[in-house]
């Protein structure tokens, strides 16, 4: 039996190259890139002028932000939906499915979502748009967002969550990001040259989706494929917010991950579409790891970066890339990396260094991406006939610790870290409840194992507040040219989730989303999947931050076979929003009803946030179970942009 | 060589040493992480990949090692300063109790290299690849069978090489071939030291006697929280308030260590460490002051010589001015 | 004790005071700041300030104490460890003995 294979049907593109596929396929022949000096707002303090901004907007200049102004509440350009929705709808007409849309799934990756505030937001309009009936999840692990949205795009369909999925992501070029961004100076005063001279990155905005199927539905109507999304692999740096590991080790993880998924060998992969940024710790450490893993001596992949066309799209990046390299792949070829005027000191020679496309054959590739808060994401794709890998056995998932920290756990102003071992220094309010969380709910013996397999899950749904008003005070009192450095790296979505794989060395795969309310019981239950269904990880935490609230852990263990006593996670569904009732067949096929049902909203036993909420009634839900107070219990959330069930029974003996 | 060519070697080019001066003991076990968090002032990190460097305190608090403590695989590294192996791992048995550890020297197995300047980097890069150059400082490196910490004491870029002593003699062989066109000389423990006190880093061998992190100003190596071996008696000295801290002090004369320091007059302190400086052309040393006068640009004077104190890090460290994303040795000063 | 030397001593430990707490703020240190010794490092050794926080240094002082310094590396600008920081916000005060 095989899981099936994930094929692409559609794909849609908005950049600074153009909208639409064909005017990127036109730009990337002409040999043509998107970078201008950036007219929307003032640039006259900062390291440079340039960016590659995408030419739908209508070049209105944005407003100053007041003295007094809201978090950032001049900063979104133009609504970001509104970009995302060009690229999505040309993602579903290229696919041109006729079928029912009410399983159809949104995968959305945003680093900065509209203007800094609103994320899951986004993604409700964007489904709304596109008139979808199915889950809808953000993800945001800043610059690798869209990358880990296909991925998960294509679990749910292998797991039956939907039976189409739109994955991908969007992000504009917000002032403050720019500020930011120039402030780490990491931006080159050139275009963008990845590997090559000189240093650093351009920042781009644009979006990009793609349209996933399974290969027999797509099959079914005949529909023309562009490639097979054959896997995926998550890893945590654990080293910083910024500099990525000197080692390569957490992108090496993801490319293992994302190799093991595809059932491939190093010595499979034709090409590689970098996340050559053009920073000097990104390309050089990047190289190596590349150079490392998969290059078997005369057998090495072709290796391209496409920020010198399209800059740094950020949420966005990896899903565009991956278009990018689709529509090259398509015509024979492999897409150049554009602006190379030779090569970089522990660069390679030669990244497809040309002003076109350059014919190579393309049956097995992977799109790599890194990002802010060490979260590393490497899909694996094919393109022609790629047999998919056999489907693994069903692990068991038991759950072996919680941790409950903040007004959900009782009245507490801060956390004391230091009891817990733990170097709390340098973190943020939320990234030291989320710590304290993680660190209650891991167990000692997990410190013996190997840490690069025990993963991080964090629901979150908003940025961390302490560090984005220290940023916006920082701004406030010295302009944009004066944006505070430090919170610009800790204010991202995924910074608590990021500092906490630092803090406790949690170096397995590593997520960080959202769909509002019930976030937290999505965590388990994509923890819970993500450990059944593969071996790359042996425990989870999946937990859920709000720096108003606290934040909640419940780790998970993959075991061959639950001892009794145990709890194990024996079933879940995740459906679309208000469709608890799909949801909870799916968690309950074939089970006889439960003791106990906790539902999501029913009760306010906890003073949690729409974030923790959920997750502490898995916790809530654990307890019962070794407390024998049930011998099962059902959670239901169904509040949010998906509808999450998941059972939670004690082991008996037989 | 002489000590001031060693010097000079270390704040322009680079220096390689042997590490016969440091403690490398392994510290394994089921309890090694919940261990080490009471023998260390600090939590080791529980990561692999970065460093932590902590101190190793007397039950009164005292300091007994300078110590970096780094996870190897499943195991942790101590690589303690003052005491000789032996006696690191006679003092870190006497207090493992009932806790599932084992405590093992290393020096029979492996050898330590030191390379410090403002181009090690490009010493070591030439021996373990261009990743060499983006490593932080307290960041830890594997490569193979090498170890490579940055986790130098002397202002300039820093290497710690730990390797295996089966494969040190062509790792050797290697940096003299690399070395031979950086001009890396090799360097004695002594100008280590010299370039320690010159830009003020903490060095067991400059700072004898029974002083606590309080009087050596090495508090950011403690949480006060943390329950750790000496913590009591720190907490305690804490709360009584200290009544001394040493001092960074430069001199024209020649000042003798356990010299008594006055002030208009008024015995304040004594003198603690000193070194003729080849960087500086001067005396540079450290005092045990009483506490309100422990600061810096004022004179004192110990017997017939003048003393003044001064800020920290006196040395201008080229460093500061070298990029190993841009610069080279066979480029400097171009 | 003369008092010149009693007036800069006090001096020197109110501008003492005011840097600590700012690098508390910048460091999210969570313990006493008077525990932050006056010699400890501020880059890598000592506090263990990062590139990032290198800005903040030179910005807190501009907008928390007033003081603008040139350049945009305080290694460069002597701002090596806490003292570092002092003698700037005192030269700027002009508190420092020649």
């Amino acid at each position: 039996m095989t899981a099936g294979a994930v094929v692409v049907t559609g794909m849609g593109a908005a950049s600074a190259l153009g909208t639409g596929v064909a005017a990127h396929r036109a730009a990337l022949w002409a040999g043509r890139d998107g970078f201008r000096p950036v007219d929307r707002f003032d640039t006259q303090s900062l390291s440079t002028r340039l960016a590659a901004t995408w030419p739908g907007w209508d070049g209105r200049i944005q407003p100053q932000p007041g003295r007094d102004c809201e978090l950032f509440e001049s900063a979104a350009p133009f609504p970001l939906h509104e970009l995302a929705l060009v690229a999505a709808r040309e993602a579903w007409s290229n696919a041109g499915v006729t079928t029912d849309r009410s399983r159809a799934a949104l995968v959305f990756g945003t680093c900065f979502g509209h203007g800094f505030r609103e994320f899951n937001a986004v993604t409700e309009r964007i489904a709304a748009g596109l008139e979808l009936g199915g889950p809808r999840v953000t993800i945001s692990t800043a610059c690798s967002s869209s990358t880990n949205a296909i991925g998960l795009g294509r679990d749910m369909l292998l797991r039956g969550h939907a039976d189409v999925v739109i994955a991908g992501g969007a992000d504009a070029l917000l002032r403050e990001a720019f500020a930011g961004f120039s402030a780490l100076g990491v931006l080159s005063p050139e275009p963008c040259a990845p590997f090559s001279d000189p240093l650093g990155t351009t920042l781009g905005e644009g979006a990009g989706f793609v349209v996933l199927e399974r290969a027999e539905d797509a099959a079914k109507r005949n529909a023309p494929t562009w490639a097979s999304i054959c896997g995926y692999g998550l890893s945590a740096d654990g080293f910083h917010e910024t500099t990525p590991d000197p080692s390569g080790a957490g992108v090496a993880r993801a490319i293992r991950g994302a190799l093991e998924d595809a059932d491939w060998r190093p010595g499979d992969i034709d090409f590689v579409s970098a996340h050559a940024t053009g920073t000097a710790n990104n390309d050089r450490i990047e190289w190596s790891v590349i150079e490392r893993e998969l290059v078997l001596g005369a057998r090495a992949p072709g290796v391209s970066g496409s920020k010198g066309h399209i800059g740094h799209t950020q949420g966005a990046a990896g899903a565009l890339e991956l278009i990018l390299a689709l529509i090259c792949h398509h015509e024979g070829c492999v897409p150049p990396t554009l602006h190379f005027r030779g090569p970089r000191s522990g660069c390679l020679a030669d990244p497809i260094a040309a002003t076109a496309p350059r014919p190579m054959p393309v049956a097995r590739a992977l799109k790599l991406s890194a990002a802010f808060g060490g979260a590393n994401a490497v899909l694996s794709y094919g393109c022609g006939v790629v047999s998919p890998r056999a489907d693994r056995t069903r692990a068991h998932v038991v759950v072996t610790g919680t941790g409950v920290v903040g007004s959900a756990a009782g009245p507490g102003e801060d956390v004391d870290l230091d009891s817990l071992g733990v170097d709390g220094r340098r973190l943020d309010r939320s990234a030291r409840w989320l710590t304290a969380a993680a660190a209650l709910a891991l167990s000692k013996e997990a410190h013996t194992e190997g840490m690069d397999r025990i993963g991080l899950f964090v629901a979150a749904t908003q940025m961390p507040p302490e560090s984005a008003a220290r940023c916006t005070e920082s701004i406030r009192k010295r302009g944009v040219a004066g944006t505070s450095a430090s919170a610009f790296a800790r204010m991202s979505v995924n910074a608590p989730t990021g500092a906490c794989t630092q803090a406790l060395g949690l170096l397995g795969p590593t997520s960080t989303f959202s769909i509002g309310e019930g976030s937290g019981l999505l965590a388990v239950a994509l923890a819970a999947e993500w450990l059944a269904w593969r071996d790359d990880a042996t425990r989870i935490l999946a937990g859920a931050v709000d720096e108003a609230a606290g934040a909640v852990c419940v780790a998970l263990k993959r075991v061959a076979a639950a001892d009794v006593g145990a709890v194990i996670v024996a079933g879940w569904g995740i459906a679309g929003p208000r469709r608890a009732d799909e949801a909870i067949a799916r968690a309950m096929l074939g089970r006889s009803p439960t003791d106990s049902v906790i539902i999501d909203g029913d009760n306010d036993l906890w003073s949690a946030s729409e974030a923790t909420q959920s997750c502490v009634m898995a916790a809530v839900g654990a307890k019962q179970l070794t407390e024998g107070r049930a011998r099962s219990v059902l959670l239901v959330a169904a509040r949010g942009a998906s509808s999450v069930a998941l059972v939670l029974e004690r082991v008996c003996a037989p | 060589m002489s000590l001031a060519s060693e010097v000079g070697a270390i704040r322009n080019s680079a220096g390689l040493s042997h590490g016969s001066h440091i403690a490398v003991v392994r510290v394994d076990g089921p309890d090694a992480l919940e261990f080490l968090q009471i023998a260390s002032t600090q939590s080791p990190y529980m990561r692999e990949g970065r460093v932590r460097h902590t101190l190793l305190l007397r039950e009164d608090g005292t300091v007994y090692a300078d110590a970096f403590i780094v996870k190897v695989e499943e195991a942790f590294l101590v690589l303690a300063e003052g005491p000789d192996e032996q006696a690191v791992v006679a003092w870190l048995s006497a207090f493992k109790a009932d806790k599932q550890v084992t405590i093992q020297g290393m020096a029979a197995d492996w050898i330590t290299l030191g390379i410090d300047g403002p181009y090690a980097w490009e010493v070591v890069a030439g021996l373990l690849g261009p990743v060499v150059l983006g490593l932080p400082y307290l960041a830890l490196l594997r490569r193979e069978e090498i170890l490579c910490l940055r986790a130098g004491k002397t202002g300039e870029y820093g290497y710690l090489l730990l390797m295996p002593r089966a494969g040190a003699p062509e790792a050797l062989t290697k940096l003299a071939e690399i070395g031979k066109s950086l001009d890396l000389m090799t360097v004695t423990r002594e100008a280590l030291d010299v370039c320690a006190l010159e830009n003020w880093h903490f060095s067991m061998r400059s700072f004898t006697g029974p002083l606590t992190p309080i009087e050596l100003q090495l508090q950011w190596r403690i949480v006060y929280t943390r329950e750790f071996f000496g913590a009591a008696a720190l907490r305690a000295r804490r709360a009584e308030g200290a009544k001394t801290r040493v001092t960074c002090f430069t001199s024209t004369d020649v000042v003798a260590v356990g010299q008594r320091v006055e002030l208009d007059g008024i015995d304040v302190g004594e003198v603690l460490a000193v070194c003729a400086s080849p960087t500086l052309g001067l005396t540079v040393g450290s005092a045990l002051l009483e506490r309100r006068v422990a600061h810096p640009h004022l004179t004192f004077s110990a017997g017939s010589m003048t003393l003044r104190t001064c800020t920290a890090s006196l040395v201008d460290n080229r460093s500061l001015e070298v990029d190993p994303h841009k610069h080279s040795y066979a480029t400097r000063g171009t | 004790m003369t008092d010149d030397i009693a007036l800069y001593l006090e001096r020197r430990e109110r501008a003492l005071r005011e840097v600590r707490v700012l690098l508390a703020s910048i460091i999210n240190y969570m313990g006493d700041p008077t525990d932050i010794d006056p010699d400890a490092g501020l880059f890598g050794t000592g506090l263990g300030l990062d590139s990032l926080d290198a800005v903040e240094v030179l910005i807190g002082l501009e907008i928390d104490l007033g003081i603008k310094l040139e350049g945009d590396d305080p290694r460069r600008l002597g701002l090596r460890s806490v003292n570092g920081v002092v003698d700037a916000v005192m030269r700027a005060r002009g508190e420092l003995p020649s």
